[in-house]
C-alpha cells in the first residue's frame, strides 16, 4: 500500500508570521505558533452553530491602544500563561462578545498573555479601529490584526507589512484582497460627494460592504451619474426608490446635530441598505452617494445568455452590465457567496 | 507689548483722527463707516445731552461692523479661535460671540492694534454700565459728556474709521503658509514664533487645528505636517485648555470619521506623549457650552440681569466638572463672582458662591497650576480696583498656602503671596504684566 503524501499549509504559515513579526517589531516564538492556530481556527469560526468573525489584535499595550482610541471602552476576560493555547482561550471566550462592534485584543506581556474585548467611538461613522490602529498605523503602537475577511480567506495586517492573505479554497487572484476591489468600487459611489462629506460617506459604504462580505451572501450592484433624475430604462424592472437614501445628506445632518435622532437614522439605513443588497437582483447606487433602486432585475442579450458561464445568473447580469458601462452606468460590482469580487469601471 | 518685542504679526495702526479733534461734529466726519443719517443722529443725540443713547448707538455700530469683519473670515474658523465647540455653521456669530471675545480676537489677528482693542474694552465696559436697567435714575448714574465723547471716538478710531478692517498682512500670509507649504523649523515664521508671546503660540494651534478639521488633499497633508512640526515645539509651555483642545480636537476627527486628519493629529499626540488630554467621554462638551454661555452673559450687555439663568444651569449640571471642561468651566464661574468695574450680579452670587464651595482643593492647585498664568479674562480682572478687592476676598490663606506649595512659576509665586498679603498695589501691577506677557495690550 502507498503512503499518501501529506499537505499542509502550516510551514507556510509559520515562515509567514516568522517574517510577518519582524518586520513589524514583535518577534516572539509563542506568537508566530499562535498566530498558525489563531489562523486555523478563524476559517469559518462558528460557536453555538453561528458564524463568527472576531477581529484579534495582538497588541504590546493595551493601555496605549485604549488612550489612542477616543471613547473606547475595553472589557478585561482573563490572562493565562504565555503559550498558543492561551490565545486560543481567548478567541474562544472572546468571540462570542463580538457581534457588534467589539474586537479581541491578546496583550503580550512579559510572562503571559492577557486578553478581553474593546471598542471605540460613537457611531458609524467614527474612525474604525482597524484604520487607526493599522491603515493610519504608527510604529509606536504595536499591534497586528488577525481577521476572517470572506469565506475561507483570512487576512493577518500590521503597520509595515503588506497585508498577508491566507486562503483555504481554490479561488484564483487570492493574491488581491478582495477589500481592494470593494474599495475602487466604493469610490465611484462616493465620486461626486461633496469634498467635506466624502471621506465619512466612503467610510460608511466601507462597513456596508463588509457586513456583506462577511454574510456570505452574492450581491450585485452598478453605479449610475448622480445628475440623473431617472433611472435608465434598463434598470427600470425593481423597486425604485421614491425617494432616493441621500447618505451624504444624514451623514451631513449627524455632523451638524450630534444628536441620537440623526445616529439612529444613520443606523437604520446601515441595516436597511445591507438588507437591500442581501435581496435578488441588482442594488442601484448613485455617484454621488445614493441608493437609488434594488431588486432591479436586467434582461441578458442573446450574446450574453448563450455564455456559458460557471457563474450562474448572476455572472450573466455582471456581463450584460458591463456592456452598459458609458451608457448610463458608471460602474458594476459583482461579489459571488465564496467572497470572490470583480468590479468593472469607466476606466 | 513693546514695539521691539519679536512678534509673527501686528496690527501697525494708521493715524485716523488727529489728537486736537474733540467736537463731536469733527469726529464723526472720520467716521467713514457711518453713514450720514448715522453722523446727523450722533450729533444731534449728543447735543442734546442724550449721551448714553449716542454712544450706545455708535458702540453697537462699531461692535456690529467688527463681528461682521470676523464672520467673513468663517464661522468654523472663528468657533475655533475661541475654542467654542458650540458654535457651527447656523450659528449666528451676531448673537454667539460676546463683545470682549470679538475685541479679543480682533486683537490676536492684528485687525486692530492692542491700544485700540484696550481703548475699546474700556468702552464696552462703560456702555454696558450705564445700560444696566437697575441703575438708579440720579444724576450720578448718568454717562458724562467726557465718557460719550470718548466712547465715540474710540469706536470711530479702532473700527468705523477704515473703511474695511482685516488681520494684519503678516498674520493672513502665515495662515495660508500654514495650509499651503509644508514648513521647516528654519522658517522665519516659525523662528519668530517661538520667541512670540503666548498669545500667537494659542492663535496658531487653533488656526492648525482649524485648518485640520475643515482642510482636505493637499492642505490638510501641509497642515498636518505643520501640526507635527509646531506643536511639539511649542507643547511644553502650551498650558492646559490648549492642551485640551488638541486632544478633543482629536477626539471630534475620530468620531467623526475623519481618518487622515485624526490619523495626523495621533501622531503628534503620540510625540508629545499627549493622550492624557483626549476626553475620555462626551459629557466635557455639555459644560464647555455651559461655560460659554455664561461668559456670553457675562461679558453682554444687560450682565447682572443675564448671568443667574446660564450659572443655575451649569450648576444643576452636577458638582463634579470634568476636568476637560474645568479651565473654562472656572473661568466662567470666577467671571461671575469677580464682575466688573461696575458691580456684581447679585442674583447670581448665591449660586456661584455654591459651586465655588464644591471645587477642591487639588482643582484649586490645578487651576494656579495650569490655567490661570495665560488666562486673559481672570488676569484683566485684577488690573481694577473693584474686581481685585473681590478676588483678595476669595481665597483663604490655608488654601494658597496648600497651592504655594504646589506652583514653581515665579509670577504665579507672587501673585498668590500678594495675594494672600492682600497687596493691592503689586497685585494689580503683577497682574498687568502677567497680562502684557501673554500678548495683550493694557494701555
Amino acid at each position: 500500500m502507498k503512503n499518501g503524501k501529506p499537505i499542509s499549509l502550516r510551514p507556510v504559515i509559520l515562515g509567514e508570521a516568522v517574517s510577518f513579526l519582524e518586520t513589524e517589531g514583535m518577534e516572539c516564538l509563542i506568537t508566530q505558533n499562535g498566530i498558525v492556530s489563531l489562523v486555523n481556527e478563524l476559517v469559518n469560526y462558528r460557536e453555538e452553530g453561528k458564524d463568527l468573525f472576531p477581529n484579534i489584535y495582538i497588541v504590546d499595550s493595551i493601555e496605549l491602544v485604549l488612550k489612542s482610541l477616543p471613547l473606547s471602552q475595553h472589557c478585561y476576560i482573563g490572562q493565562g500563561e504565555k503559550t498558543k493555547e492561551t490565545m486560543l482561550r481567548a478567541l474562544k471566550k472572546c468571540a462570542p462578545l463580538t457581534k457588534a462592534d467589539w474586537s479581541i485584543y491578546i496583550q503580550r506581556n512579559l510572562d503571559n498573555f492577557s486578553y478581553g474585548v474593546f471598542r471605540a467611538g460613537t457611531s458609524l461613522l467614527s474612525v474604525t479601529i482597524e484604520d487607526s490602529l493599522i491603515r493610519y498605523g504608527t510604529e509606536e503602537i504595536k499591534v497586528i490584526l488577525l481577521h476572517q475577511i470572506s469565506d475561507k480567506l483570512i487576512e493577518i495586517k500590521g503597520v509595515q507589512n503588506e497585508p498577508l492573505l491566507i486562503s483555504f479554497g481554490g479561488r484564483e487572484e487570492a493574491n488581491k484582497s478582495p477589500i481592494e476591489n470593494q474599495d475602487e468600487f466604493i469610490k465611484t459611489i462616493v465620486k461626486n460627494v461633496d469634498c467635506n462629506l466624502k471621506e465619512q460617506t466612503s467610510n460608511f459604504y466601507i462597513k456596508v460592504f463588509n457586513e456583506i462580505l462577511k454574510v456570505g451572501h452574492g450581491t450585485l450592484a452598478c453605479v449610475i451619474s448622480g445628475n440623473k433624475k431617472t433611472i435608465p430604462k434598463k434598470l427600470e424592472d425593481g423597486i425604485i426608490l421614491k425617494e432616493r437614501i441621500n447618505i451624504p445628506q444624514i451623514i451631513k445632518e449627524l455632523l451638524a446635530k450630534d444628536d441620537l435622532q440623526a445616529n439612529s437614522k444613520l443606523n437604520g439605513f446601515f441595516t436597511i441598505i445591507i438588507g437591500m443588497m442581501e435581496s435578488d437582483g441588482i442594488t442601484v447606487f448613485s455617484d454621488t452617494g445614493d441608493v437609488v433602486a434594488y431588486n432591479v432585475f436586467i434582461k441578458h442579450p442573446d450574446s450574453i445568455a448563450k455564455t456559458n458561464t460557471s457563474g450562474g445568473a448572476r455572472s450573466r447580469t455582471f456581463l450584460t452590465l458591463c456592456q452598459l458601462i458609458g451608457k448610463g452606468i458608471e460602474s458594476v460590482y459583482i461579489q459571488s457567496q465564496d467572497g470572490k469580487i470583480e468590479i468593472k469601471d469607466n476606466e | 507689548m513693546s514695539n521691539t518685542e519679536l512678534v509673527v504679526w501686528q496690527n501697525i495702526p494708521l493715524p485716523t483722527i488727529p489728537k486736537e479733534v474733540s467736537k463731536i461734529e469733527d469726529l464723526v466726519t472720520y467716521g467713514v463707516q457711518l453713514q450720514l443719517k448715522d453722523k446727523r443722529q450722533i450729533i444731534s443725540a449728543f447735543n442734546n445731552n442724550a449721551y448714553e443713547m449716542v454712544s450706545t448707538y455708535t458702540w453697537t455700530k462699531a461692535i456690529t461692523s467688527l463681528k461682521n469683519q470676523l464672520s467673513k473670515m468663517g464661522v468654523s474658523f472663528i468657533a475655533e479661535m475661541l475654542d467654542r465647540p458650540d458654535i457651527n455653521e447656523h450659528t449666528d456669530i451676531q448673537q454667539a460671540i460676546s463683545e470682549f471675545e470679538a475685541i479679543r480676537l480682533a486683537e490676536e489677528f492684528g485687525v486692530i492694534s492692542g491700544t485700540s482693542a484696550f481703548r475699546l474694552k474700556k468702552a464696552m465696559e462703560t456702555v454696558t454700565h450705564f445700560n444696566q436697567p437697575e441703575l438708579e435714575e440720579d444724576e450720578e448714574s448718568e454717562m458724562t459728556q467726557d465718557e460719550a465723547r470718548t466712547i465715540v471716538r474710540t469706536c470711530i478710531q479702532g473700527i468705523l474709521g477704515y473703511n474695511k478692517i482685516e488681520a494684519a498682512i503678516d498674520f493672513k500670509n502665515f495662515r495660508i503658509e500654514l495650509e499651503d507649504r509644508t514648513l521647516n523649523a528654519d522658517n522665519p515664521y516659525i523662528l519668530k514664533l517661538v520667541q512670540s508671546p503666548y498669545f500667537f503660540h494659542r492663535t496658531v494651534i487653533r488656526i492648525l487645528l482649524s485648518i485640520v478639521k475643515t482642510s482636505n488633499g493637499a492642505q490638510l497633508e501641509n497642515s498636518l505636517a505643520n501640526s507635527n512640526l509646531i506643536i511639539p515645539m511649542l507643547w511644553g509651555n502650551l498650558q492646559h485648555p490648549e492642551r485640551w483642545q488638541i486632544g478633543r480636537t482629536y477626539s471630534e476627527l475620530f468620531t467623526n470619521g475623519q481618518s487622515i486628519a485624526a490619523s495626523g493629529l495621533k501622531r503628534v499626540l503620540l510625540k508629545v506623549k499627549g493622550f492624557d488630554f483626549v476626553p475620555e467621554d462626551l459629557r466635557s462638551s455639555s459644560f464647555i457650552k455651559a461655560a460659554n454661555e455664561i461668559l456670553t452673559a457675562h461679558e453682554g450687555m444687560n450682565n447682572f440681569y443675564n448671568e443667574p439663568k446660564p450659572v443655575s444651569t451649569l450648576y444643576n449640571m452636577g458638582s463634579v466638572i470634568p476636568t476637560p471642561a474645568f479651565p473654562i468651566c472656572i473661568t466662567a464661574i470666577l467671571c461671575v463672582k469677580l464682575g466688573n468695574g461696575y458691580g456684581v450680579s447679585n442674583a447670581a452670587q448665591d449660586i456661584v458662591n455654591d459651586i465655588l464651595k464644591n471645587i477642591s482643593k487639588d482643582r484649586w492647585i490645578y487651576f494656579f497650576k495650569e490655567c490661570l498664568q495665560y488666562n486673559d479674562r481672570i488676569l484683566y480682572k485684577l488690573n481694577y480696583d473693584r474686581t481685585l478687592d473681590r478676588w483678595l476676598s476669595l481665597f483663604d490663606e490655608t488654601l494658597i498656602d496648600t497651592v504655594l506649595l504646589e506652583v514653581q512659576e515665579k509670577d504665579l509665586i507672587n501673585l498668590l503671596k500678594y495675594t494672600k498679603d492682600k497687596d493691592r498695589n503689586r497685585l494689580m501691577r503683577l497682574a498687568s504684566q502677567m497680562y502684557q506677557k501673554i500678548g495683550y495690550a493694557n494701555k
